[in-house]
């Protein structure tokens, strides 16, 4: 059921408690493949992923409107260090989970986080996004960080949402 | 992973979306045992769930305080009209 799994990491330990799951769910639910997205808002070049059909829609800023899916991905000579950064750490975080036996590849994004998530996840046809509660801005009194909140509110696929550790029970 | 599944129902069509993911989750991940609920929000009456440890019995009047773990099981005699139907 779960064929292809979307995971959005930003860099931090949080947003890896996601992790442990989502192997879980590669072994048990015949997964063919996980893809490990990190997003960062400003880059200082890209170019349109191939064979999108929309390629005339692109503006220079690295910023879109949110009702476009992101159709940019980032191709490795338009890398800033940024980018090259969050290229190498979903690199070494998909050596760990091939060595466990999950298909893995990996993506970096640009837009803003929670857009290029659900737009990525409808445009490949993803089945589940499994991220963390919380990421880089830490945890909080809120129940959801903002991306992980936006997520869950705009995408039309299953999202399961692992709270990251520092979670405080109750209703607010 | 997954031992025990907690499943949420309301007795909607669009709250049973869920069951679908359930029943994968419970094949792919040896889970042991699905728990479907459903919250109604006032009864008529209740006991304390045998075992639960909660030292509530005998708090009448319906509203579940979300700060309290939901120790309390509807028993068959409190049912109410409700409560039967789900």
């Amino acid at each position: 059921m779960y064929k292809k799994i979307l995971v959005p990491l930003d860099g931090s330990k949080l947003a890896e408690s996601a992790l442990p799951h989502v192997e879980e769910l590669a072994k048990g639910c015949d997964t063919e493949e996980v893809i490990l997205v990190s997003v960062t808002e400003r880059v200082q070049g890209y170019r349109a992923v191939e064979g999108s059909a929309e390629p005339g829609i692109l503006s220079g800023g690295g910023w879109g409107s949110s009702i476009q899916p992101p159709l940019q991905r980032l191709v490795p000579e338009a890398f800033g260090k940024k980018e090259k950064q969050a290229q190498r750490y979903l690199d070494r975080v998909a050596e760990k989970m091939k060595a466990k036996g999950i298909n893995v590849s990996t993506e970096v994004l640009l837009w803003r986080p929670a857009e290029a998530i659900v737009g990525y996840a409808k445009q490949y046809g993803c089945d589940v996004i499994v991220m963390a509660s919380h990421g880089r801005s830490g945890p909080s009194r809120w129940a959801y960080g903002s991306v992980a909140d936006k997520v869950l509110r705009s995408s039309c696929i299953p999202v399961l949402m692992i709270r990251a550790p520092g979670c405080v029970p109750g209703i607010q | 992973m997954y031992k025990r599944i907690l499943v949420p129902l309301d007795g909607s069509k669009l709250a049973e979306c869920a069951l679908p993911h359930v029943e994968q989750l419970a094949n792919g991940c040896d889970t042991e045992e699905v728990i479907l609920v459903s919250v109604t929000e006032r009864v008529q009456g209740f006991r304390v769930l045998e075992g639960s440890g909660q030292p509530v019995a005998g708090w009448m009047g319906g509203w579940i305080q979300p700060s309290q773990p939901l120790g309390q099981r509807l028993v068959p005699e409190a049912f109410g009209k409700k409560e039967k139907q789900a």
